[in-house]
C-alpha cells in the first residue's frame, strides 16, 4: 500500500512537470523565462496564495521554461540571484493572477538595472486553418530595435529590448525568420510552422551576436507542448529538430508510464 | 492794609459774560490751607460742587473768599487788596476772575458762557480712573464709612498690623507654604472653589474701599461715591475721597492706608480660618490678596502707593508734574514754573519718582506694543474657547462651570477693552493738542462734532456690530477656502517663507500684501491651529474695521446710536442669508478701507480728509471694483460744488463699471463665491425707499451702483457683496433716524414701545440665526498633515489655502503635485476623513477602493489565502479577506509567509480617520519566525512594508497608501 501511494504520487508530480500534451481549455498553464542578458542565473521561486510553492532552480539567461500546469489563482514570482537565500531581496517580484484555461509566460526582460517581470499572456487559441501563430519577444539588448519578417513578409517592426509583440498569423509551412536588428548583423531562423501551431520567437544575444529560438507555445488545436526548448537556432543555427523532439517528448511521456507500470509491478510482486 | 501795586499780565481776551458782580457757584467749598504742602508758597483749596479740589494761589483764594454775589469788581480789588496787602484795581480783579476763577468752575456763569468754560475745564488727568460707575451714593458711603470708623480708634489699627504679623508667621508655621501649589492645583479640578476665590476677591476688594472712606470720615473729611471701574487695563473698585486734600498730612495718610490696613484685617481671618479649616481656596486667596496688597503700594500708577507718596511730600496729582519736570531735565533747559514752585525736598523726590517711573512705563508700554499684535489674536482666541465652554457647560446645566466659564472670558476680555479706551484717549488728547495748536497758529476753528452717542446707544451699536461679526466669523469655513481666498493665503505664506508659488491675478497681490503684513505682524502663520485660519482672522479684523467705520460714518451724519444699531442688528440677524462666511478676499479688505476712509472725508480737518482719501484708494486698489460705487459716491457728493470733479468722478465709475460687467482686469481672477441674491435685493429695496428723500438721493445712487456691480454675474460681481452690505447698513440707519423723525408725533409711549420690541426682536432674531458650532475638530489639519506624513507615499494635491496649511505642518512642498491621484477635497472614493461639520477635511482617490479590477483581485486572492491551510487567523481577519477588504501588500505579504512554512495573524488594525472602505493595510502577525521575519524584512517595494513595529509577542506590519495600483489585477508588469 505504501509503495502504491508512493507510485501515485510520483506520477501526479511526473504529470505536472511534464504536463503531457493537455487541451489549453481545459488547463492553466505558466513557464519562466530569463530574458536578462547581464543578469546572472537565478532561481525562481513561485508562490501560490493557495499554499504551494515552486522552485526553479539555476535559470540561465535565454532559457525558457516548459510549462508548468497550475491551479488558476493568484500567485507571487519572485527572482533572487542563484543559491541567495529567500532571506535575501529579490531581485525582482510579481505577482500573477491566472485564470482557468489560460497560459503565461513570466519573463525576466531588460537589463539588471531595470530588470521587470513581465506576465505574459499566451494565445493559445488555434489559428485559422493553415496558419500559425507567432509573437517576437525581444531580449537582446545589444541589438536595438528589430524588424522581424517571415518568409520576407513583414511581421514586426522595432521591436525594442524588453518588449513582445502580439501574435501575428502568418502562413504555416517550412520558412526563415529574418531578423533585422538596430546594430549588428541581422539574423536569419530558418524553421518549420505547423498549421494551427502558436510560436514565440524568443532574440537573446550570444557572445555578442543576435541570435533566436522559437519556442512553440501550442502545438496545433490549442495542445500545449511539452518540454523546454524546442527550437534553438541563430543566424548559423541548423534545421529544426522538431520532430525529433516530439520523439523525445513522446518517449518520455511513455517513459512516465513505464515506471508507474513498473512501480505497480514492483509493489504486487 | 495795602502794600505794592499787584502786576498781572493782561489778559488777551475779556469775557464779557462776567457779570459785573461775581458770585460763587452753587456749592463750592473753599476749603483753605493746604497743610504740609510741598510747594514754595502756600495752597488754597476750594472745591467744586462735582467734587472736584482746585488749587488756588493766596491772592485767588482771598479773593473768592470775598466774592459774595454783592461786591462788584472795585468793591472786591479794595477788599482783596487790603487783605493781601497789595494795591489792586478793578481791572486786575477782573482778569483774575476771567481767566482764573471762572475757568476753575468756581464762579456762576452764564450757561453759555460756562459751557464754553468747561469745555476747557474738564479735568483728563494722565493715567487716572476714567472709565467708571458709581454705585454707592455720597450719604450712603458716609453710613458705611461709619460702621467701619471702629476700626481706626485708639490702638485698634497697631492691634490689626500686629495680628497680620502673627498670623503670618502661624502661616508659615502652619506650613502654608508648601501648600499653596497643591491647593491651587485643587481649584482648577473643582470650578466652585475658583468661585468662592472671586467671590472673596470681589468683597475684600469692596472693603478695602470701605477702609479708605472709613479713615476719610474718620480723619474729619466727607468721603464721595464708591463704584466699579475700569483701571488701566483692570476692573477696579475705586471710592471718592477727594474732600481728605482739605485733612492734614496725617489726615491723608491715614485715608491712604486705610485701604490695604481692612486688607490686613481681611488677610488676618481668612488666614486664620485657614488655619482652623485647611479649607484650600482660602489659601489661594490669602496668598493672593498678600499679593494684591503689596501690589496697591506700587507708586507708578494711581494705586494706593501713588497717592500715600504723594500725601509724603504734599504735592497732589505728581502725573501732572512729570512732563515739567522731564522738560527741565533736557541740556540747557530751566525749570518751568510747575517745577520751580516746589520746595527742595518735594523736587527731588519728585524728580527721583520720574527718573524710575518714565522707565519704566516706556519699557511697559514699548513691550505692549511688540507683544500686542500677536497676543491679542491668542486671547481672542481663548475667549472664544472660554465662551464656547461656557456655552457648553449652559448646555449641560453646570452652574459653577458656566459662571466661572463668563467671569474667565470677561476677565480676559476686560484688560483689552482698557487698552482700547486708553488709545482711544490717547488720540483724543492728541487730537486736541492739534486743534490747540492749529488755533493759536489762527486757523478757523474747526466745526463742532457731532454729540457723542450716549453710553447705552454705544453699548448697543457695539452689541449689534459684535452680532455681525460673530455672524460671519462663526461661519467661517474651519475646513477649506473659497479657491480665491486660499490662492491669496497660499501666497501670502509663500511670500513670508521663501517658497515658490502660483503667481497670483493683479487684482489679488494687495490683499496678499495685507495678509502677509498681518501674518508677520501677528506670526500667525505659527500661531493659529491651521494656516486657514489666518484667512478668517484677517477677515474678521476686516469686518471689525468695516463695522467701525459705518459706526463711525454714521456718528458723522448725525445718526442716532439706537438707529446705527437697529440696523446694525438687522445686518446681524439677516447675516446668514446676506453675508458670505469670513474670508481675506480683496472685496472685504477693500470694503474696510474704503469704510474707514469714508467715515474720516466726513470728519472735520484737512487732515482727517486726505486721511479719508489716501484710505479709499487703498481700498479702491486693494478692491478695484470699489472703484465705481467709490466714484459714484464722490459724483453725488460734488455735483452740486464742484460739477467737474463730479462730471469726471461719473466717467471713471463708468468706465469701471464697463470693465467690471466685461471682467475686464478690475475683476479678479478664478472664480468667487457669489453675492446672495438677498443682500442685493435688500440694498436696492432700501436704496430705492431711500431715494424718496431728497438728502438721501446721492447716497441711494451709490448704494444702486454697488448693487448694480454686485449683480453682475461672475467674479468682479462678488467682490462688491462686503461694500454693499457695509453701504446698506449705513443708508438704512439714515433712513430709520428720517423715519423716525417723521414718527417724532407719536406719543412718547407708543415710540418707546416701538424701540423696545425693534430691539427685542432683534436679539431674539440674532439668539436664533446665530451659527451653532459646526463642532469641527480645531486639530482637524494637523491630523490631516501627520497621516499624509506618516501613512501616505507619493503626491498630493491640495486646495488652494490649504497647501500652505500642510507645508507649515511639515509636509514637503514637493509632495503637493495638483495632478496627483491622492486629492484633498477630490471628487474620487474617500480615503480618509479628518474633522467633522463643516470643517472636515475629506481625502480622495479617483480609484474606489470597494469597486474595479484591483478590488476584485483583492477578493480573489483573499479568498484563496481563506483557503490556505497554513493561515491561522480569527474570523474578522477572514471575512475581511473574503470581502477584498485587505490591501494587496498584506495579501502578497501573508502569501509569501504561508509558504515558508505559515502564519497567525491577530487582526488588521484599523487607522483612526480613515475611511472604512480603504483596505486594511496594517496586519498584526504573532510568532513569527526568524526566517519569516528575514523574508519580510527582504521584501522589495512596492511589497516591502514601510514600517515593522515588534510587539510582546510579534510584530505588526505597516504600508503606507494609497497602493501603488494594480498590484494584483492587470496589467501584470511587475516592477
Amino acid at each position: 500500500m505504501r509503495r502504491l501511494i508512493t507510485v501515485l504520487a510520483i506520477a501526479v508530480l511526473a504529470a505536472f512537470a511534464c504536463a503531457g500534451p493537455a487541451n489549453a481549455a481545459t488547463g492553466t498553464y505558466l513557464r519562466l523565462a530569463h530574458l536578462s542578458p547581464d543578469t546572472p542565473d537565478v532561481d525562481v521561486l513561485v508562490t501560490s496564495f493557495s499554499g504551494t510553492t515552486t522552485r526553479l532552480a539555476g535559470v540561465g539567461y535565454g532559457d525558457v521554461s516548459s510549462y508548468a500546469r497550475i491551479e488558476p489563482g493568484t500567485y507571487t514570482v519572485q527572482m533572487r540571484m542563484a543559491g541567495a537565500p529567500e532571506s535575501t531581496p529579490p531581485i525582482v517580484s510579481t505577482t500573477l493572477r491566472a485564470q482557468a484555461g489560460d497560459a503565461y509566460t513570466a519573463a525576466g526582460l531588460g537589463m539588471r538595472d531595470g530588470l521587470s517581470l513581465r506576465v505574459l499572456d499566451d494565445d493559445l487559441t488555434p489559428p485559422p486553418p493553415g496558419q500559425a501563430r507567432v509573437r517576437v519577444v525581444q531580449g537582446a539588448e545589444q541589438s536595438g530595435p528589430v524588424a522581424v519578417r517571415w518568409n520576407g513578409t513583414a511581421m514586426a517592426a522595432a521591436v525594442g529590448f524588453g518588449d513582445a509583440t502580439g501574435y501575428v498569423d502568418v502562413p504555416a509551412g517550412q520558412g526563415t525568420f529574418d531578423v533585422n536588428p538596430t546594430t549588428g548583423d541581422a539574423a536569419q531562423l530558418p524553421v518549420s510552422l505547423d498549421a494551427g501551431g502558436v510560436y514565440s520567437v524568443v532574440l537573446v544575444q550570444r557572445d555578442g551576436r543576435l541570435s533566436g529560438e522559437v519556442r512553440t507555445d501550442a502545438a496545433g488545436s490549442g495542445r500545449v507542448p511539452v518540454g523546454g526548448v524546442e527550437t534553438g537556432m541563430g543566424g548559423t543555427a541548423g534545421p529544426s529538430t522538431g520532430p525529433l523532439v516530439l520523439a523525445a517528448a513522446a518517449l518520455l511521456a511513455v517513459g512516465c508510464g513505464v515506471l508507474g507500470v513498473r512501480r505497480r509491478a514492483g509493489r504486487n510482486g | 492794609m495795602t502794600g505794592e501795586p499787584l502786576t498781572l499780565d493782561p489778559p488777551t481776551q475779556r469775557i464779557t459774560a462776567v457779570t459785573a458782580v461775581p458770585r460763587l457757584a452753587a456749592g463750592v467749598d473753599l476749603i483753605g490751607e493746604y497743610q504740609g504742602a510741598g510747594f514754595r508758597e502756600t495752597r488754597f483749596l476750594a472745591a467744586r460742587e462735582d467734587g472736584q479740589v482746585v488749587q488756588l494761589t493766596r491772592l485767588l483764594f482771598v479773593l473768592a473768599t470775598h466774592i459774595d454775589g454783592r461786591r462788584d469788581l472795585h468793591d472786591l480789588a479794595a477788599d482783596v487788596g487790603s487783605e493781601y496787602g497789595r494795591t489792586l484795581d478793578a481791572f486786575q480783579v477782573g482778569y483774575l476772575i476771567d481767566s482764573k476763577l471762572g475757568p476753575a468752575g468756581l464762579l456762576d456763569m452764564p450757561a453759555d458762557a460756562a459751557l464754553e468754560q468747561r469745555a476747557g475745564d474738564v479735568t483728563d488727568p494722565l493715567l487716572a480712573l476714567r472709565h467708571r460707575v458709581s454705585l454707592v451714593s455720597a450719604p450712603v458711603a458716609w453710613r458705611i464709612a461709619g460702621v467701619f470708623t471702629g476700626l481706626f480708634r485708639g490702638i485698634v489699627p497697631l492691634s490689626g498690623v500686629v495680628a497680620l504679623l502673627a498670623v503670618d508667621v502661624a502661616l508659615v508655621v502652619g506650613g502654608a507654604v508648601g501648600q499653596v501649589v497643591p491647593s491651587a492645583l485643587a481649584l482648577v479640578d473643582m470650578p466652585v472653589l475658583s468661585l468662592l476665590v472671586f467671590a472673596l476677591t470681589v468683597a475684600a476688594g469692596a472693603l478695602h474701599e470701605c477702609g479708605h472712606v472709613a479713615a476719610c470720615r474718620y480723619s474729619g473729611a466727607r468721603p464721595g461715591t464708591m463704584g466699579v471701574g475700569l483701571y488701566l487695563v483692570w476692573p477696579a473698585f475705586f471710592s471718592t475721597v477727594t474732600d481728605s486734600y482739605r485733612l492734614d498730612r496725617r489726615g491723608r495718610l491715614r485715608t491712604d492706608l486705610g485701604g490695604v490696613y481692612v486688607n490686613a484685617l481681611v488677610m488676618v481671618v481668612t488666614g486664620l480660618a485657614w488655619l482652623g479649616t485647611g479649607a484650600p481656596w482660602l489659601l489661594v486667596f490669602v496668598v493672593y490678596w498678600h499679593i494684591e496688597t503689596l501690589r496697591q503700594f506700587i507708586p507708578s500708577v494711581r494705586l494706593d502707593g501713588y497717592y500715600i507718596l504723594s500725601d509724603l511730600i504734599g504735592v497732589p496729582d505728581l502725573f501732572s508734574r512729570l512732563f515739567p519736570v522731564l522738560l527741565g531735565m533736557l541740556p540747557g533747559r530751566e525749570p518751568g514754573p510747575r517745577v520751580r514752585d516746589l520746595r527742595p525736598r518735594a523736587r527731588r523726590i519728585i524728580t527721583t519718582w520720574v527718573v524710575l517711573v518714565v522707565p519704566g512705563l516706556l519699557v511697559i508700554a514699548t513691550l505692549f506694543v511688540l507683544a500686542a499684535p500677536r497676543v491679542l489674536p491668542v486671547v481672542l482666541d481663548s475667549a472664544g474657547r472660554f465662551a464656547s465652554g461656557t456655552a457648553d457647560a449652559v448646555r449641560a446645566g453646570d452652574v459653577a462651570t458656566a459662571t466661572l466659564g463668563a467671569l474667565q472670558t470677561i476677565l480676559l476680555v476686560l484688560p483689552w477693552i482698557g487698552v482700547l479706551l486708553i488709545v482711544t484717549s490717547l488720540m483724543r488728547t492728541v487730537r486736541d493738542a492739534l486743534e490747540r495748536r492749529r488755533e493759536r497758529q489762527g486757523a478757523d476753528p474747526l466745526p463742532n462734532p457731532p454729540p457723542t452717542w450716549p453710553i447705552l446707544g454705544r453699548a448697543a451699536v457695539l452689541l449689534a456690530g459684535i452680532g455681525v461679526v460673530v455672524q460671519v466669523a462663526a461661519a467661517a469655513p474651519s475646513g477649506l477656502l473659497a479657491p480665491a481666498a486660499g490662492r491669496i493665503l497660499d501666497a501670502a505664506y509663500a511670500g513670508v517663507h521663501g517658497i515658490v508659488t502660483t503667481p497670483l491675478a493683479p487684482t489679488e497681490f494687495a490683499t496678499r500684501l495685507q495678509v502677509s503684513g498681518y501674518a508677520t505682524l501677528t506670526d500667525a502663520f505659527t500661531r493659529a491651529t491651521s494656516v486657514t485660519d489666518v484667512s478668517t482672522e484677517v477677515a474678521t479684523v476686516a469686518w471689525v474695521v468695516l463695522l467701525l467705520g459705518v459706526a463711525a460714518a454714521a456718528w458723522r451724519l448725525h445718526v442716532p446710536a439706537l438707529a446705527a444699531a437697529l440696523a446694525l442688528a438687522v445686518l446681524a440677524v439677516a447675516a446668514p442669508a446676506v453675508l458670505s462666511p469670513a474670508q481675506a478676499v480683496p472685496g472685504l479688505l477693500g470694503a474696510a478701507w474704503c469704510a474707514v476712509g469714508g467715515s474720516l472725508l466726513l470728519g472735520r480737518g484737512r487732515i482727517a480728509r486726505w486721511s479719508g482719501i489716501a484710505l479709499a484708494l487703498v481700498g479702491v486698489v486693494t478692491a478695484p471694483v470699489l472703484l465705481v460705487p467709490v466714484a459714484v459716491a464722490v459724483a453725488a457728493a460734488t455735483v452740486r460744488r464742484s460739477p467737474w470733479i463730479a462730471c469726471a468722478a461719473t466717467a471713471i465709475g463708468g468706465a469701471a463699471a464697463v470693465a467690471t460687467a466685461g471682467s475686464m482686469p478690475l475683476a479678479p481672477a478664478g472664480p468667487a463665491v457669489a453675492t446672495p441674491l438677498a443682500l442685493i435685493v435688500g440694498a436696492a429695496a432700501i436704496a430705492v425707499a431711500a431715494a424718496v428723500s431728497k438728502g438721501l438721493r446721492g447716497a441711494s445712487a451709490a448704494v444702486l451702483a454697488l448693487v448694480a456691480v454686485t449683480a453682475v454675474p461672475g467674479p468682479g460681481g462678488a467682490v462688491a457683496g462686503p461694500a454693499l452690505a457695509g453701504a446698506t447698513v449705513l443708508l438704512g440707519s439714515v433712513l430709520i433716524t428720517v423715519l423716525a423723525a417723521r414718527l417724532s408725533g407719536l406719543p412718547r409711549t407708543a415710540r418707546r414701545g416701538a424701540v423696545l420690541a425693534t430691539a427685542v426682536a432683534a436679539i431674539i432674531g440674532m439668539a436664533v440665526t446665530l451659527p451653532r458650532a459646526s463642532g469641527s475638530d480645531p486639530t482637524a489639519h494637523r491630523a490631516l498633515a501627520l497621516w499624509l506624513l506618516t501613512g501616505t507615499d507619493g503626491p498630493v494635491a491640495a486646495p488652494p489655502g490649504l497647501r500652505s496649511d500642510l507645508i507649515r505642518d511639515g509636509l514637503p512642498a514637493g509632495r503637493l503635485d495638483p495632478g496627483a491621484p491622492l486629492v484633498v477635497d477630490g471628487a474620487g472614493s474617500a480615503v480618509a476623513a479628518f474633522g467633522s461639520g463643516t470643517g472636515v477635511l475629506r481625502v480622495t482617490t479617483p480609484d474606489d477602493p470597494a469597486s474595479g479590477p484591483e478590488a476584485d483581485a483583492r477578493r480573489a486572492a483573499g479568498a484563496q489565502l481563506d483557503g490556505n491551510p497554513r493561515l491561522d487567523a480569527p474570523m474578522d481577519v477572514r471575512a475581511a479577506l473574503r470581502a477584498g477588504a485587505v490591501d494587496s501588500r498584506v495579501l502578497v505579504l501573508l502569501a509569501g509567509l504561508t509558504g515558508r512554512g505559515g502564519v497567525q495573524v491577530v487582526a488588521l488594525p484599523a487607522v483612526p480617520d480613515e475611511d472604512p472602505a480603504l483596505p486594511r493595510h496594517i496586519v498584526e502577525i504573532r510568532s513569527l519566525t526568524p526566517a519569516g521575519a528575514a523574508w519580510v524584512a527582504a521584501q522589495r517595494a512596492p511589497y516591502a512594508p514601510d514600517q515593522t513595529d515588534r510587539t510582546a509577542d510579534g510584530v505588526i506590519v505597516s504600508w503606507r497608501v494609497p497602493a501603488p495600483l494594480p498590484l494584483l489585477g492587470p496589467p501584470r508588469e511587475a516592477r
